[in-house]
């Protein structure tokens, strides 16, 4: 019980928990084979003749075929960058599951996180004002008042 | 036959539902209360239309009366009877038949919970909103979605049901579930409509539909997990949510109804939030409407499909109608809905309560925005882009992140004033396990940061709605597991399950196609060994042709295969899955030549099946808050600290005015 109110418990704590995400990063997981990569790739771009899919949910002919090309590319040594402009080139630019980040298309990734800090700076705000009209004291005449209603609730 | 008994069915409900919808208007608005005694028989009406309605498409599919279009475009013969039973929701019309089943149940049930005060405004009031409800659904399907259209010259059989929603008995689950869910909201919404209407805002109408938001939010959770799970068993590429506009638009009414359940608390306690809850029950309500519009118009596929679909405009502006009517009556009552009392601290249960809402409302306006943003650009452009997996994963890390801190630490915040030593003292052991947590995941394995960060505050988490029931069975026995606060609790530990779940399931997929020359070749994937043993073809007795492979799992022969239906002329894999409480290994067979090796793609996740415990546990946590728990007094509306010279306690005392 002591313990948990000491400030260097805490402190331990989140330094322990730093150090924990700090060694996560340097930590290899098992080594990225180029079917991880086929996968991951594949998850970003869409199906085109299915509503809704990525390649590589889909079994359609077109999607097992963005597939295999995906494959190829991985296996020549192909970066990332350079498969999705193969893939915007053969197909077009709706094929590419992550949005571009500029333009009018690039406010998808800014509308959210615009909304999102002025929702909190609305709310900080609030709480401002809630805060200066607690200037308000009760005084013991008001306490009085209280202790007499409560009073005549527990003996009516 | 069949077709004139439906018609005749539809077109009595929709009579029925106008004539309840008339009665309870002028009962409610015209000061005729009596009128409403009349309302039962209404009521016994929609009900009898709809049940002889969905009996009436059943026997059409089960006698396969291809005389019915939506039979012969869905039904046929030799349909395994489950999934002929399933036809009904496999497709639009039958949908919108079951939703108006679903919704006049909801009605009877209001009905009869109400019987004794049906004459009061408020219940006159929802009723007419429920009526009104009723009347479009029925609406639809005597106009643009017809269930019942006569063929003049009926085929001798039909194509069946999709062959994806036919090889797991889930799909036959998954869509009732979801709308017990989604039709559910209809009655926290026509109260809340009432409570606008009356201007009896207070506090009264959230308890009247506390349990209704309850139920219904239980069965969508229960909905969407049948849904992922069904997507996993028999898509074959190991996933299970892949953000696609059908999945968004169950999701986004669930996050907003989320919110809500958590939200009201703060109106139920302290009489705040009062515009924020009602327009929360209301979009959540409009959410599903918006949803049916956007996976039922074909607008998704493009704007230009919009105006092809007969039921697309409908919808559209039933929702428009829904928007309007919400925002005007808030507007018209915005008097009476300003609210008393402050929040005193930030660092509160209302405080959390309250970051609770934003960050499910940023959650909700990110799934929103990412679905229907290439129709934006589509319209202001005329550019045809995609929005996809990438950007759901990358924009909703962050909020899962907030939402799994929030559930650590807000259960042990007090209401009003958090003191930072009594907080110290809650959160250290439940901050301990965190930690321990994180050390634990590296040990076994656990690399990158993201799942190691979502790992820690899961069992930071999970250790602090842990403690609460702990505490409330000390000291109420079993009934520390019921009541809302409890069974709350119980909810957070599958969420936290299913939040574990996803994270180790994504972070470390591993994948690989196995190619198999002879039988006897072998392979290893992630620890797991896989030995070919051979393929043997399965002929059912409807139609199916079954080509499977025998794989030899670390011992134990699985069989992926790839069925034929004839009947479609389609061939669709049908993965198998071995799972275990560490991991789960999914086989699928990929397509190849005869001759060639065959090839079969592996997919090894960690955890999966947590994912469907924790749903599991969300579901049963959602009975347990539907079981009354203990009596609490509620907390006073407003608050004032006493002045120095009067506190007798060390401690601030809080009384109430």
């Amino acid at each position: 019980m002591q313990i948990a109110s000491q400030r260097w418990a805490w402190l331990l704590l989140v330094g322990l928990a730093l150090s924990a995400l700090a060694l996560s990063t340097t930590l290899e997981g098992p080594p990225r084979t180029n079917q991880d990569r086929i996968r991951s790739l594949s998850e970003d771009f869409a199906c085109p003749t299915c509503d809704g899919q990525s390649v590589a949910e889909s079994n359609a002919v077109v999607a097992v075929e963005i597939k295999r090309e995906i494959g190829r590319q991985v296996d020549n040594g192909a970066t990332d960058e350079e498969i999705t402009e193969l893939l915007i080139s053969s197909y077009d630019e709706s094929i590419d599951l992550r949005p571009r980040s500029s333009g009018l298309v690039g406010l998808v990734w800014v509308l959210p996180i615009v909304a999102t800090v002025f929702a909190f700076a609305g709310l900080a705000q609030v709480f401002r004002r809630w805060r200066n009209e607690a200037a308000l004291e009760a005084t013991d005449a008001d306490a009085a008042i209280v202790d007499e209603l409560l009073r005549e609730r527990s003996d009516p | 036959m069949h077709v004139i008994v439906g018609d005749a069915a539809i077109s009595l409900g929709l009579a029925g539902a106008l004539i309840g919808f008339g009665i309870s208007i002028v009962a409610a608005a015209g000061r005729r209360p009596h009128l409403m005694r009349m309302v039962p028989a209404t009521v016994i009406l929609v009900v009898l239309a709809a049940v002889v309605a969905v009996i009436t498409m059943e026997s059409a599919l089960l006698s396969h009366d291809f005389s019915v279009k939506y039979v012969a475009e869905h039904g046929r013969i030799g349909t395994p009877t489950l999934f002929t039973v399933a036809t009904l929701w496999g497709a639009l019309e039958g949908s919108i038949l079951l939703w108006a089943l679903v919704l006049v149940g909801y009605v009877a049930i209001v009905a009869w919970r109400f019987r004794d005060r049906l004459e009061d405004p408020m219940v006159s009031w929802a009723m007419a909103v429920m009526f009104g409800v009723t009347v479009f659904f029925f609406g639809l399907m005597a106009t643009s979605s017809d269930p019942f259209i006569a063929l003049a010259d009926p085929p001798d059989d039909g194509p069946g049901l999709n062959p994806l929603l036919q090889n797991n008995a889930f799909m036959a689950f998954h869509p009732p579930m979801l709308y017990l869910g989604y039709v559910g909201f209809t009655v926290p919404f026509a109260f809340a409509i009432a409570a606008l209407v009356t201007g009896r805002v207070g506090e009264g109408w959230l308890v009247e539909t506390r349990r209704w938001t309850v139920f219904a939010w239980g069965f969508l959770t229960f909905g969407i997990v049948l849904g992922a799970w069904w997507s996993y068993e028999t898509l074959g590429w190991g996933g299970y949510w892949a953000w696609d506009p059908v999945e968004n638009a169950s999701f986004l009414p669930w996050l907003t109804g989320t919110a809500y359940i958590h939200s009201v608390m703060v109106q139920e306690r302290r009489g705040m939030l009062r515009v924020w809850n009602l327009s929360l029950v209301c979009a959540t309500f409009a959410l599903t409407i918006l949803g049916t519009f956007l996976t039922r118009s074909g607008v998704i596929a493009s704007v230009h499909a919009f105006s092809e679909s007969g039921i697309g405009p409908t919808l559209l502006a039933f929702f428009a109608v829904i928007v309007v009517l919400t925002v005007g009556l808030i507007g018209w009552r915005a008097d009476a809905l300003r609210s008393v009392g402050r929040i005193d601290s930030p660092v509160s249960r209302e405080g959390a309560f309250l970051a609770n809402n934003l960050v499910f409302g940023a959650f909700a306006f990110v799934v929103l925005l990412g679905t229907v943003w290439p129709l934006i650009i589509e319209a202001i452009n005329d550019e045809r882009i995609a929005v996809g997996n990438p950007f759901f994963d990358r924009m909703t890390m962050p909020i899962g992140f907030v939402l799994l801190f929030l559930m650590a630490v807000a259960p042990a915040l007090p209401w009003r004033i958090a003191d930072g030593e009594v907080l110290r003292t809650r959160l250290f052991w439940p901050a301990v396990t965190g930690v321990a947590t994180m050390f634990a995941s590296l040990l076994v394995g656990a690399a990158g940061w993201a799942p190691v960060l979502a790992f820690g505050l899961g069992g930071f988490a999970g250790a602090a709605a842990v403690r609460q029931l702990v505490l409330a069975t000390r000291r109420h026995g079993w009934r520390g597991f019921v009541g809302r606060t409890n069974g709350g609790m119980v909810v957070h530990l599958g969420v936290i399950l299913v939040a574990v779940a996803f994270a180790a399931s994504n972070s470390y997929l591993r994948e690989a196609e196995l190619r198999f020359a002879e039988v006897g070749d072998s392979a290893t994937v992630a620890g797991h060994e896989f030995v070919y043993r051979g393929a043997e073809t399965i002929a059912w007795p409807d139609g199916r042709i079954d080509d499977q492979l025998l794989i030899e799992v670390d011992g134990v022969i699985e069989t992926p295969a790839l069925t034929t239906f004839p009947f479609a002329g389609r061939v669709l894999g049908a993965p198998d899955t071995r799972g275990s409480l560490v991991d789960d290994v999914q086989l699928a067979v990929v397509p190849t030549e005869p001759g060639e090796p065959v090839v079969v793609r592996v997919t090894v996740q960690p955890l999966v099946v947590w994912l469907w415990i924790g749903g599991i546990l969300m579901a049963f946590g959602t009975l347990l808050a539907l079981i009354p728990g203990r009596r609490r007094r509620p907390t006073a509306p407003s608050t004032v600290v006493r002045a120095e010279s009067s506190i007798d306690d060390s401690r601030e005392q809080l009384v109430a005015t």
